[in-house]
């Protein structure tokens, strides 16, 4: 065992680890970021829109050094039918472009960046050092296994995220020895390169904005999977979130097969057409939400980030970088007011959870604690996009522009095999939730 | 007849009904896909895509994941075929053959392995996919 001169342990390079170790060295603790990637980000994926200002809180200046892709200017939200039919709300504001809400990124090249700002900040960093385990004695977390040895620490921040093999190994997870199939999805992604000039002119967003796409994808196989486009500098970013337990079932198709699917359907492939496959990769997507959340602390030990749960979905966004960011500054915090008391026990890094409270994190979550049930119903895929299809083709017949609206509805809901009960139902359950 | 045999070997026919014998229901069925006008669409070959991500492959000894095809005989659902993105799960001859080298480490294979067979771990320090995108 080497008695180390950490006063805490962060596992995970990511957006959690890295905020917690920036702000714990800006506080004046003694604290040892472990990244297993070789270089920061190596090992690390999303979709790739980071929402929100949160890395201010830790990195001011953040914009101006950041390697980030493109603003997004211009959000589409859509159906697409399986047999090819596109419906898409799209919405662009050049207000978005300075007034910024969210920015694409790449998790190669941000958390590179971002984990030589934890060394800026005075913390010591370690990549390419696999963290095995967590080390206990009498119950207690006292450290970090790497190599067979043991590293101790007053306290240890698991960031390691949604494949968390930590809170697994931990014992973390309520008892769990597994992560749960109903609490994940699967994100699988392309990223494909376009010369910047033929991405600025076909998405329209010029040199200084762009696109952030979700669509559900229509589907009457049983498959549940919403996809997803977004432009990055001179590359894009095109996958599928897949619902797993869906998968089941599902004779020989695969998810790759999904994502692939995705992109030929007419609406993207028109978008996508000439773009060259320079990186494909998978990730999981912790978004069981409220109920989900691992262990979020005990003696000696916080969970933050996606290893916690913490990536929010309401149909609308779906945001895990920012929740990183925002959980991995209530866990430094909460470590500041341990040292502090000079305590490590549960009994007070609870008061982790009294800074998720105030933070906001776990007001967000709870609110919207039922959101999955309405997202993954199997009629969003299975109906609607054809549906939604069906009103507009009857609405445009020449016949169409003389009947009322609601025979064009009645008629495609027979089209799709809706029931009226199904519409209110999903309408009331959406209304509720949403 | 006995009482055994490999699963994927053809059994000579010896009895008069099919139902006479023994059962053997360890071998995974694959039913057919209804039709769908996704499944015609020209899918190009996961081994190609993954050509793209750079892989640090380690010795077969230390092979991050494992797989035990005996359990994968009993298993009645074989999701991980379908959940794999990078297509590592392959029954070849009737038994399970899991290709380590071009696992992308997300971890799906192990959440929805129920019967035990995958036991997951992060590839030695230096090893498995590095992503330059991500």
């Amino acid at each position: 065992m080497t008695q180390s001169p950490f006063q805490c342990i962060v596992v995970g390079g990511g957006f959690a680890g890295c905020s917690a170790a920036i702000r714990l060295a800006q506080k004046g603790v003694k604290v040892l970021l472990v990244e297993r990637g070789d270089e920061g980000g190596a090992k690390n994926l999303s979709g790739g829109i980071l929402w929100g200002n949160d890395l201010a809180r830790v990195l001011p200046d953040w914009k101006a050094t950041a390697p980030i892709e493109r603003p997004v200017s211009n959000k589409k939200v859509g159906f697409l039918g399986e047999k090819g039919s596109s419906f898409v709300i799209d919405y662009a504001d050049p207000a978005l472009k300075t007034d910024t809400v969210g920015y694409a990124v790449l998790r190669a090249r941000t958390d590179k960046w971002l984990l030589e700002q934890v060394k800026k900040a005075g913390a010591t960093v370690i990549a390419g050092v696999n963290v095995e385990g967590l080390h206990k004695s009498n119950g207690r977390v006292v450290g970090v296994i790497q190599g067979g040895e043991v590293t101790t620490a007053d306290v240890v921040i698991v960031a390691d995220g949604a494949n968390s093999r930590l809170t697994l190994q931990g014992d973390l997870r309520h008892g769990e020895r597994k992560l749960d199939m109903d609490h994940y999805a699967l994100g699988v992604k392309e990223v494909l390169k376009l010369p910047k000039a033929t991405l600025e002119e076909r998405f329209g967003c010029g040199t200084d904005g762009g696109m952030a796409a979700e669509f559900v994808l229509g589907r009457s196989d049983g498959v549940l999977a919403g996809g997803f486009l977004y432009t990055n500098n001179d590359t894009l970013s095109l996958g599928v979130v897949i619902n797993l337990p869906s998968m089941k079932n599902q004779g020989e198709l695969t998810t790759h097969d999904v994502v692939e699917q995705f992109r030929l359907h007419p609406y993207i492939q028109s978008l996508v057409k000439g773009a060259e496959l320079v990186e494909y990769g998978a990730h999981l997507v912790p978004e069981g939400g409220y109920q989900a959340f691992s262990e979020l602390y005990a003696d000696g030990v916080l969970v933050a980030g996606d290893a916690a749960g913490f990536c929010f979905s309401n149909g609308i966004v779906i945001q895990g970088m920012n929740y990183a960011v925002r959980s991995g500054i209530c866990a430094a915090y909460a470590v500041v007011h341990a040292i502090a008391k000079k305590d490590f026990s549960a009994v007070t890094l609870q008061q982790y959870e009294r800074l998720l409270e105030k933070d906001g994190i776990l007001g967000d979550f709870r609110e919207f604690k039922s959101v999955s049930k309405v997202l993954w119903n199997p009629r969003m895929f299975q109906k609607y996009p054809d549906f939604l299809a069906a009103i507009f083709r009857n609405l445009l017949k020449a016949e169409g522009p003389k009947r009322k609206m609601k025979h064009h509805v009645f008629s495609a809901m027979k089209d799709a095999g809706l029931s009226k009960k199904d519409l209110a139902m999903d309408g009331l359950a959406a209304g509720m939730n949403l | 007849m006995s009482a055994t045999h490999a699963p994927g070997t053809p059994k000579a026919p010896s009895h008069a009904d099919p139902l006479d014998g023994p059962t053997t229901d360890t071998k995974p069925r694959r039913v057919a896909l209804p039709e769908s006008p996704l499944s015609k669409l020209p899918v190009m070959n996961v081994k190609a895509r993954l050509g793209a991500a750079k892989f640090v492959t380690d010795a077969h000894e230390f092979q991050h994941i494992t797989v035990d095809p005996d359990i994968c005989e009993t298993c009645p659902h074989t999701m991980c075929i379908n959940a794999c993105p990078a297509k590592c799960f392959e029954f070849v001859s009737g038994r399970m053959q899991f290709t380590y080298e071009d696992c992308v480490e997300c971890g799906t294979c192990d959440i929805v392995c129920t019967p035990g067979s995958v036991k997951w771990n992060n590839p030695r320090a230096s090893f498995g996919v590095n992503y330059r995108y991500g």
